[in-house]
């Protein structure tokens, strides 16, 4: 890239920060319950409190940093509703940064990333800056971009602290892991590995020892909550009970509204084991995508790096798809990412992740109570938003590895041209 | 691996069975009467059948309360002076059903119909792709969800002016694509039915007037377009007159009710019916979800007409080959591209705008009464689609078009099972064994 390139393309991504200013603080509505319960940790911990032993927290310690952070800006609740808002673009302006990085290197063009983060945040919507999932998407994508430079070190180690902030970023662990056997064998795997569980100790070791059974309890009530209202499974009850072939009605839980139905206990128990198996599934095809790619090929390691963030974006639509819970800010983890996707349906994808993020906007806030009361559309936008979700987790799944087709075709030549 | 004959006759044998199967579902899910159109278009069906165009305030008053008595009402009646009321609505359809009124099977009206739109758009997508997506585009035209709801509807008019439309609208782009092998006869049938068939679109519904005025507009340029290259036009008049005919019937009927040609049924109706742009924003608030769950291919056609159109434009302007660009809708002349997107146009353009699904009162409604209005556009947005999905890889047409056909069934069956049944000892339910004359256990108004 040449100079004056460059100058181009810093004016370009200012203009884009400069819009991504004006939406967070003109458009987007900050604040919300959810911001002020971030307020109310960070209040304690100014206190001196130690979370976990003195006060529940049902996040990952990182989460307390993210939380805190807004609160040295400001001690009033107005004050850190602003500041929390400038937190998260400060991060989203960073994963900007990471993205033009990231496509640079993966040979995607700048400017359809740069739009599609941009429509991608428009379309998700307010939720950007009523919750704290942006931190973890960024932190996805930074491992990504560190990845993508070879830097595999500072990968895990990005990947680690993003998945104390909030678990997700930890889904992508398998295939990082996938990655660097298929690229150095075994032994290259060995100390990412290390540096990855090195900094989890680090961070979760302090409130470990301070209060163990708090912090336990804060990964254990996320397992036990039941079918959650928006969860995939729920809307299927809701489509059976809409045809009349079940019973499904929503009621208000300790965290959630969940859905009160005779088969949604069973799916909530067991959702965990569809989790699984859905991620297992992830795992195998970007093995078998990778497997067909030759180690030093020129151009192969582009291709790897494709697949590894088109499985990076699948593995999360897997796990929301096939998990019990499903909140609206979940779109927010997908969206760093959602740019680099690569392939045939990418042009579906666009369209298909677009609508699934305005639907949810649809969805929550604005007609949320109408689906507490199983309203037709609502419950209809809902059963609509999953099964685009479901569909998309096809789609990327469904899509064949680049490298699959480069072995085989020489093969093939080389037969036809014996036969000749 | 089949040979050629076999494999037409497996797309038409997948299309039949698609058809009787929609047929059997709409058949087999209990039927509704659920808004004040059905009630008023089976009073309406029966009152013209006695030959009565109007009524008197004292039998309306009885129907009235007779439909109240089964959940009903007779909204879209109106007072129309000389203690005479009237239905609102275009009256195109209810001449259609009397035929089957009188043979004691209504249902059979929206099949014919249904059948007669599906052979249409087999024809017409046989024509510009293959068997294969003539076989897929029907399968998605009568899977559509608002399609399927409708067509069960039996006494309300959507279903039916929008078939009017779709045949007429069909065969009219067919007869333009085939336009140099047809002989001066057949261009002449196909052309007056086209027009015909249009116009009675219209004629049984009158905002469908406007998609008629786009096809209008087209044939005025083609019929220019020919005097300048001084090619035969001779044919165009038999479309003229199949305009025509419906038309002067209208007139003529309006004459007789309304006591002038001039005058019609929403001059006098009281329901928030009106047409503003100031409408535009609430009803994408309110109406944008309900499209997307009535019509599942809206984003596909959606994709297609923009990009098509984008790309035949660019190609009309400065020559650039737009063949082999899967976007591009090659096989549609840009004219006929202009054609399918100015009918869409005419139909989300009209109903964007409509005071009725602006209204704060609609916002949480079932999909079905919101998004019932945009189905005369079900033709062009079903071709688009189809043209794009013949050209995407092979895995996401049929990912694409099976989850649209399950989509269809499903939001179907809920939207016609979630409404409270017509009661098993109404009259009105059309598939008890007696018509209204004859129901059992009500007194009717004879």
């Amino acid at each position: 890239m040449n100079r004056m390139t460059k100058v181009q393309w810093a004016v370009v991504v200012l203009a884009f920060c400069l819009l991504h200013l004006l939406i967070f603080t003109r458009v987007f509505y900050s604040g919300g319950p959810d911001v002020q319960g971030y307020y109310q940790y960070a209040e304690k911990i100014n206190q001196g409190l130690v979370a976990y032993r003195d006060f529940k927290v049902e996040y990952p310690p990182g989460a307390l940093a993210v939380f805190y952070l807004p609160y040295l800006a400001s001690g009033s609740l107005e004050g850190y509703g602003t500041a929390f808002t400038f937190e998260m673009l400060i991060f989203d302006i960073i994963g900007m940064l990471m993205l033009v990085g990231t496509a640079r290197r993966a040979r995607i063009s700048e400017w359809f990333a740069l739009i599609g983060y941009t429509l991608a945040m428009v379309a998700i919507g307010s939720i950007m800056v009523q919750r704290f999932d942006m931190i973890p998407g960024v932190m996805t994508l930074g491992a990504l971009f560190a990845f993508s430079r070879g830097n595999y070190k500072m990968a895990w180690c990005v990947l680690a602290i993003g998945t104390m902030t909030k678990l997700i970023p930890g889904l992508l662990a398998p295939l990082f892991l996938i990655y660097q056997w298929k690229q150095g064998g075994w032994r290259s795997v060995i100390p990412g590995l290390a540096i990855f569980a090195g900094v989890i100790l680090v961070i979760v070791l302090p409130f470990v020892v301070h209060g163990s059974q708090g912090f336990i309890a804060s990964f254990t009530v996320q397992g036990r909550r039941p079918l959650q209202l928006e969860s995939t499974y729920a809307s299927v009850l809701l489509l059976l009970g809409s045809l009349g072939l079940t019973s499904a009605v929503p009621v208000q839980g300790l965290i959630s509204f969940d859905l009160a139905s005779p088969a949604a206990g069973l799916l909530a128990k067991y959702s965990i084991l569809f989790v699984g198996l859905g991620l297992l599934l992830v795992y195998g095809l970007f093995y078998r995508s990778l497997r067909g790619m030759k180690r030093d090929e020129a151009g192969s390691s582009h291709e790897m790096l494709a697949q590894l963030f088109n499985y990076s974006f699948a593995a999360i639509v897997v796990f929301m798809v096939t998990n019990k819970v499903f909140s609206p800010q979940y779109l927010v983890w997908l969206y760093p990412v959602f740019p680099l996707v690569s392939g045939r349906f990418r042009p579906a994808i666009w369209v298909i992740y677009i609508t699934i993020s305005c639907l949810t906007w649809y969805i929550y806030p604005l007609h949320y109570y109408d689906l507490v009361d199983t309203r037709q559309v609502s419950v209809d936008a809902l059963i609509l938003r999953n099964t685009l979700l479901v569909f998309l987790a096809f789609l990327l799944l469904g899509e064949q590895a680049p490298g699959t087709k480069t072995v085989k075709e020489p093969a093939v030549i080389s037969a036809s041209a014996q036969a000749e | 691996m089949p040979n050629e004959s076999s494999r037409l006759l497996l797309y038409r044998s997948i299309t039949a069975l698609g058809v009787v199967l929609a047929f059997l579902l709409i058949l087999l899910i209990p039927q509704h009467m659920r808004e004040g159109s059905d009630w008023s278009f089976q009073y309406a069906t029966r009152n013209f059948s006695l030959g009565h165009l109007t009524e008197d305030g004292v039998n309306i008053g009885l129907e009235e309360s007779e439909a109240h008595r089964f959940g009903g009402d007779l909204s879209q009646y109106v007072f129309v002076g000389d203690n005479r009321w009237a239905l609102t609505e275009a009256p195109g359809y209810i001449f259609y059903l009397l035929p089957f009124y009188y043979i004691r099977a209504p249902e059979l009206g929206s099949l014919v119909l249904a059948a007669g739109m599906v052979m249409v758009a087999y024809l017409l997508l046989k024509r510009l792709r293959d068997e294969k997506a003539a076989c897929v585009g029907s399968l998605l035209l009568i899977f559509t969800p608002v399609a399927l709801a409708m067509m069960q509807r039996i006494y309300a008019d959507s279903f039916g002016a929008t078939a009017f439309l779709s045949m007429g609208g069909g065969l009219y782009i067919y007869y333009c694509l085939r336009a140099r092998e047809l002989s001066k006869r057949a261009s002449a049938i196909l052309l007056f039915s086209a027009g015909f068939l249009l116009a009675w679109g219209a004629v049984s519904n009158y905002n469908n007037a406007l998609v008629v005025l786009v096809f209008a507009v087209h044939l005025a340029f083609q019929f220019l377009r020919g005097l300048m290259k001084k090619a035969p036009v001779g044919v165009y008049p038999a479309m003229i007159l199949g305009l025509a005919v419906p038309f002067v019937l209208l007139l003529v009927y309006q004459n007789a009710v309304f006591g002038s040609p001039w005058k019609f049924g929403f001059q006098y109706h009281q329901l928030p019916l009106g047409f503003s742009i100031h409408y535009f924003t609430n009803n994408i608030k309110f109406v944008s979800t309900a499209l997307l769950v009535g019509f599942p291919l809206l984003l596909v056609a959606g994709y297609s007409f923009c990009a098509g159109v984008n790309g035949k434009t660019k190609t009309f302007f400065d020559g650039r080959q737009d063949a082999g660009n899967p976007e591009m809708l090659p096989e549609l002349p840009l004219d006929i591209a202009l054609l399918l997107t100015g009918w869409a146009a005419a139909v989300f353009g009209l109903y964007l705008n409509f005071e009725f699904t602006a209204n704060y009162q609609v916002s949480g409604m079932p999909f079905i009464i919101l998004a019932r209005y945009y189905l005369p556009a079900v033709l062009p947005l079903t071709l688009a689609a189809v043209l794009l999905l013949t050209r995407v890889p092979r895995k996401l047409a049929v990912a694409v078009t099976a989850l649209s056909i399950i989509w269809g069934v499903l939001f179907f069956a809920q939207s016609a099972l979630s409404f409270p049944l017509v009661p098993p000892h109404s009259p009105y339910n059309p598939f008890s064994s007696q018509l209204p004359a004859e129901g059992p256990g009500v007194v009717l108004y004879e």
